[in-house]
């Protein structure tokens, strides 16, 4: 929500920019047109992210004990372990209620 | 190919301190398959440690992009979480153990003890976050 208010506001100053360097008035015009690309290209191509969480992962992947809330989306994950090159892997796990059903 | 290079490196360096090549092999099948669990204690249940590895550590520097910081910044007027920074640290957390249990893996240990975190910042706007530990093999107690 908030990062498309952002994409948003600095589009709009982008677009002044380009409307006020159109219309003459070319100091101000410039500054808002840098202001709002910069902006925009933060916002938009912003690489924060290190690693997705996977859906599921193949045979060469062990599953470890190591389960965490992911604070994002409040969803658990499970973290997966390759003995070869030992490389972690995180993957959505299930509720412990859907693993461990009540008898 | 690879496998057999990487079994051969195993046991020609513990062939130089002296151990029998078979018992090396035991260790390296043993050790094939098992992933590496990570505690903050100094020991585990059931288990016992029959070398000690070293020092083993993942460091990792992160930041958030300007649009995030930007958000973050909108964000803090009102107060609140946060969530831009809870996920860069989140994000760091994950990198900076991913680091670590690599190098352990690559040190040939099963497990690292007394891992702690450490963390600073840089620049106001980046994060930096430290894991480390000591690199372990273990096996069942007797």
């Amino acid at each position: 929500m908030l990062r498309n208010v952002v994409i948003a506001v600095s589009a709009i100053l982008t677009c002044v920019g380009i409307g006020l360097i159109a219309s003459g008035v070319y100091t101000p015009g410039w500054q808002a047109l840098v202001t709002g690309v910069i902006v925009l290209i933060g916002t938009l191509f912003e690489r924060w992210r290190y690693r997705r969480i996977e859906v599921a992962s193949n045979g060469r992947w062990q599953r470890t004990d190591e389960q965490f809330i992911d604070p994002t989306t409040g969803d658990p994950v499970e973290v997966m372990f390759d003995p070869r090159t030992g490389e972690r892997r995180y993957v959505a796990g299930k509720s412990r209620a859907a693993k461990d059903p009540a008898p | 190919m690879r496998l057999a290079l990487v079994a051969r490196q195993i046991f020609e360096v513990d062939s130089r301190q002296g151990r029998p090549a078979q018992v090396a092999y035991d260790d390296w099948l043993q050790l094939w398959g098992s992933t590496v669990l990570v505690v903050t204690t100094e020991n585990v249940p059931g288990q016992r440690v029959r070398e000690v590895k070293g020092q083993v550590f993942g460091v990792v520097v992160r930041s958030r992009g300007l649009g995030g910081n930007i958000m973050a910044g909108l964000r803090s007027i009102v107060g609140g979480e946060i969530t831009e920074y809870t996920q860069l640290l989140e994000e760091a957390r994950r990198h900076a153990v991913d680091r670590m249990v690599r190098n352990a893996s690559l040190m040939h240990a099963n497990a690292i003890v007394m891992m702690r975190f450490d963390s600073a910042e840089i620049g106001q706007t980046m994060s930096e976050i430290v894991a480390y530990g000591t690199a372990v093999v273990l096996e069942p107690a007797a």
